[in-house]
């Protein structure tokens, strides 16, 4: 008898509530540090630097988005995730945003209870072999093993690849980048495949960078992006917003150096990016000062790409897509109105 | 008496009504919450394409076969290493567990470092250095070749395989020799001569006749080396072989202690009685004193068993495609979480409970043989 009474108490704390969850944004505001899901094992998007500081593109936007709400970017927390486990760090709830190279796909914006913001970097998926294979496009490597990360849409970019040009291939996928890297860099297999800012990425810190070579071949298309979970639209806005603002201040040439005197600016886009309109951003749920502070902080896009993928960087990427609409690329930004 | 039977009937009855309230109270809970994660429930995803390849499967699988049966490659994959690393595990544990207990010294030595070696490191550490060991080896282009019959290199260990080309009407005949050549052992060793003659004979025929009609349809097929890797023959990649090393040497390790306390568990008095019927050791050891300690070594394997099963899924460390690897790959493409472990779970318990049920029957077999 008293044991079932026992158990009932028991069931009925186990059960959480079912009431609505608060927003993500006074989570975040009551907890006072963002978690942000990302990798600290990839240069570029996410990896120390020689002071132990993870630097990276997608650990920017991590700090753009602490600046946005507390107006400190050093309020966030750095959780690593792998391409496996990524998604349900998110959806439980572990994380309040996945910055992490990943590609925006329908099913992941549909079927898996997540949703992307916006893309900030179009990249393409691509192959990196030794050079010493003499291989010079995808099709010269039928029968070879292929390093993938198990559950990324380049394992099932690279099936379909090899599946349509009836070539046979034996996939390798470890979910971890080191132990990834060690099996193509011991010569386990002849091609990584996956983003090209992945493959630049182990490049540049193979042991001789230039033993590899990135093949011409696109397999896919990879715009890459933050996610949150479905069903908090502010949250989703202010993410989205964090990132136009990067976009706007290169087109409207505001850096870190010249965003206060910019605050002044003439220009009235310029002047309510920055606060000049009092209560402009309350249903954001922000400070009127959240986008001057992301550039303060952190900088516009250019400088952001420049510290972390550009030539500031130890990959030296060329923009290539990723240039402002005013100089032939993707990065358009709606107006700030 | 009457009252207090009342009383315990009651109590199993509130207490199943407790369970069953908890079972529906958690699994509404869960409905609910991955409801409003905007996550739907239901195993449907399983009939979806893959997409994904997986490096080594029993059965050809293309990228546009269901979850499902990459699901059933991957689970043929781990019972493939499991088998094979308890097979190897027993035999090596065994010998090892006899040599622990040589009279000689350096035997006696190099066993007991084996032992506590492979005992007291964990075993991914072990599955890592055996991985990293075999990345070691040449590259394809630099292959150990024997004789262009088999090939050592990064990529694995190329055998060549029997290839049958003639049709379907060649096994029954192949079986059938086998399982009289098979009748006629087991009727040798019953002493029933005549018998095992002409079955042996019988035996012979079929097998004489198969190769006789086989003559250009059994073919051994060779491994040839291309630009990146190797066609025809048969492969035991390095991933396997990484796996089924690190979880033979370590399970080795504690059957070879349960085995010595197995023999040790016997009575001397066994030893000296079969020594003054002038018995050799060996012979001592294997009809005597090996089938009593059977007794007391089984039921401790079947938790070694068990243990290996579920240690395979340490495969993920290093790539091996096994049931833990395809059913976490599923789950993230598909995002169905709670029932991709469920599924796991239920994989795992199948078949540790089917490892742990066919060593008790064997085990009660043997005592009720026993006690006639």
């Amino acid at each position: 008898m008293r044991l079932a009474a026992l158990l009932i108490m028991l069931a009925l704390g186990l059960v959480p509530t079912l009431s609505h969850a608060a927003s993500t944004l006074d989570t975040v505001k009551a907890r006072g540090v963002l978690r942000c899901g990302t990798e600290n094992d990839t240069p570029g998007s996410g990896a120390p630097d020689s002071n132990g500081v993870l630097q990276g593109i997608d650990i920017e936007y991590c700090r753009a988005i602490a600046a946005a709400v507390f107006g400190d970017a050093s309020k966030v927390t750095f959780i690593h995730t792998s391409t496996l486990n990524r998604f349900s760090v998110l959806q439980s709830g572990d994380v309040d945003v996945l910055i992490r190279e990943t590609t925006l796909l329908f099913s992941r914006d549909t079927q898996i209870g997540l949703i992307f913001a916006n893309t900030i970097m179009y990249d393409a998926q691509g192959a990196l072999v030794a050079a010493k294979t003499g291989a010079k496009s995808l099709a010269d490597l039928d029968g070879a093993s292929i390093c993938v990360f198990p559950g990324s849409n380049s394992e099932l970019n690279i099936a379909d690849y090899f599946q349509s040009h009836g070539l046979k291939y034996t996939p390798i996928s470890i979910d971890n980048a080191d132990a990834l890297r060690r099996s193509f860099f011991e010569g386990r297999c002849d091609v990584f495949t996956g983003d090209r800012l992945m493959l630049s990425s182990n490049r540049s810190i193979a042991k001789t960078p230039t033993d590899y070579v990135v093949l011409p071949d696109l397999l896919a298309k990879s715009p890459l992006g933050p996610m949150v979970r479905q069903g908090d639209d502010q949250w989703l806005n202010i993410v989205k917003w964090v990132v136009n603002v990067t976009f706007l201040a290169e087109e409207k040439k505001i850096t870190k150096a010249n965003v206060d005197s910019a605050r002044t600016s003439t220009d009235p886009e310029v002047k309510r990016m920055l606060g000049g309109t009092p209560g402009m951003s309350k249903q954001l749920g922000l400070n009127d000062d959240w986008a001057y502070q992301v550039i303060k902080q952190i900088g516009n896009y250019a400088e952001i790409y420049d510290r972390t993928l550009g030539d500031g960087s130890s990959l030296k990427l060329p923009r290539g897509l990723n240039k402002l609409w005013s100089d032939g690329g993707l990065l358009y930004s709606p107006p700030f109105l | 008496m009457a009252n207090r039977r009342t009383q315990a009937i009651l109590a199993q009855v509130l207490g199943a009504v407790a369970l069953v309230a908890i079972a529906i109270l958690l699994t509404t809970t869960l409905i609910g919450n991955l409801a409003r994660l905007n996550l739907t429930t239901g195993f449907e995803f399983l009939w979806r394409p893959a997409g994904m390849k997986i490096g080594e499967s029993v059965f050809p699988l293309a990228p546009s076969d269901s979850f499902a049966w990459a699901v059933v490659a991957a689970i043929l994959n781990t019972i493939r290493v499991a088998v094979a690393g308890i097979v190897l595990a027993t035999i090596i544990g065994t010998a090892i567990g006899i040599m622990r207990l040589s009279s000689n010294p350096l035997l006696r030595g190099v066993t007991t470092v084996y032992v506590e070696v492979f005992r007291n490191t964990p075993l991914l550490l072990q599955i890592l250095f055996w991985s990293a060991i075999l990345l070691k080896l040449p590259a394809i282009r630099q292959a150990i070749s024997l004789g262009d019959w088999a090939f050592l290199s990064q990529r694995g260990l190329q055998l060549p395989s029997l290839m049958l080309h003639a049709g379907v009407a060649l096994w029954p005949g192949a079986i059938a020799a086998i399982l009289c050549g098979i009748a006629a052992f087991l009727l040798a060793r019953r002493r029933n001569r005549a018998a095992a003659i002409a079955l042996g004979v019988l035996a012979a025929i079929l097998a004489l006749l198969v190769v006789w009609s086989a003559q250009g349809a059994v073919g051994v097929e060779r491994p040839v080396r291309k630009l990146f890797g190797f066609t025809g023959g048969f492969t035991l990649t390095p991933e396997f072989c990484a796996l089924l090393a690190g979880l033979t040497a370590y399970t080795a390790a504690f059957i070879a202690e349960i085995v010595r306390g197995g023999i040790l568990a016997i009575p001397s008095g066994q030893w000296e009685a079969a020594r003054s019927l002038g018995l050799r050791n060996g012979a001592i050891l294997r009809h005597i004193v090996l089938p009593q300690a059977l007794r007391v070594i089984l039921p401790a394997m079947t938790s070694q068993y068990v243990g290996l099963v579920k240690n395979s899924s340490l495969a993920v460390a290093i790539g091996y495609p096994d049931l833990f690897w395809a059913i976490s790959t599923a789950i993230n493409v598909t995002g169905h979480a709670v029932e991709g472990v469920a599924l796991m779970m239920v994989c795992y318990l199948v078949l540790t409970l089917g490892t742990s049920g066919a060593m008790n029957t064997w085990y009660s077999r043997m005592i009720r043989r026993g006690a006639r």
